[in-house]
């Protein structure tokens, strides 16, 4: 069973992303020459998906800390104290969802994170290669700065989105795995 | 046709963003503001809500994650 976080992922997320893309489509049509309006749908498909990823990402780290935090039965003043210490100052909060910020934010919980992702997923380096490019393009949009070396003008293709929003579908499940299998050592036994 | 009158149910109605609030931390009673709805992914489904809290005049506001059910409603903003 996945977490409440990678479900939200699948579902809410999913649907939004989805929506975009209809919206493109209908947009660009099926015939070939592209209107203008479908590279702002592209920019906008990019800033939803980098969101959305960023939204996964903190929900993860949230449902761990309150998932582990209810299994030592505190008292419920202690607990809240707990929580407001798990999630004050969280990068993920504040920051794009890019390999540093999930990475410093987990390390509590798993210390060499995407080296413990590593291991539930072989692709996992090649997805984090594209979350980059995921994130230098949301900032290139955001910014309305396209000197990156990567953004460097404001093309950006329908079909370099959709891949990205793949690698971060893979990226989503195997931190799911990985979270899981750190809180089993942690605690006992399987959060979801 | 006849019409059975609504019942009152004891669940309380959840809290929407801009809900003034007041929860119990590290044995001090905290006033905040719900900022944002992360949804039902805290254990056995309950709502966890992103609340801005101000302490006093010499520290900044802190965010946090705080269960729906720890609480207590001041000023109740519509869902």
């Amino acid at each position: 069973m996945p977490s409440k976080a990678l479900t939200q992922w699948r579902d809410a997320s999913s649907l939004a992303l989805d929506e975009i893309e209809a919206a493109h489509k209908k947009v660009g049509g099926p015939k070939p020459g592209r209107r203008f309006a479908t590279q702002r749908l592209t920019h906008a498909y990019a800033l939803l998906l980098a969101s959305q990823f960023q939204h996964f990402c903190r929900s993860l780290h949230s449902e761990a800390y309150f998932w582990i935090l209810a299994e030592q039965k505190l008292p419920p003043t202690i607990e809240t104290t707990l929580h407001v210490a798990a999630t004050t100052g969280r990068l993920l909060d504040s920051k794009n969802a890019t390999r540093e910020t999930i990475g410093r934010d987990f390390r509590v919980l798993v210390l060499k994170f995407w080296d413990e992702v590593g291991t539930h997923d072989a692709h996992a380096k090649t997805r984090l290669e594209k979350l980059d490019l995921l994130n230098e393009w949301r900032n290139a949009i955001a910014h309305h700065d396209f000197t990156k070396k990567n953004a460097s003008s404001e093309r950006l293709w329908l079909r370099e989105v959709q891949e990205w929003r793949r690698a971060c579908n893979g990226l989503a499940k195997s931190m799911d795995a990985t979270v899981s299998a750190a809180l089993v050592q942690l605690v006992g036994k399987a959060p979801w | 046709m006849s019409y059975a009158p609504a019942k009152k149910s004891g669940r309380p109605k959840p809290l929407g963003r801009g809900s003034s609030v007041s929860f119990q931390l590290g044995g001090s009673t905290v006033v905040g503001v719900v900022i944002d709805d992360r949804g039902p992914i805290g254990p056995g489904g309950v709502r966890l809500l992103r609340v801005r809290a101000v302490l006093d005049d010499l520290i900044d506001p802190f965010e946090a994650d705080v269960r729906e059910d720890r609480l207590t409603p001041i000023y109740q903003a519509a869902v």
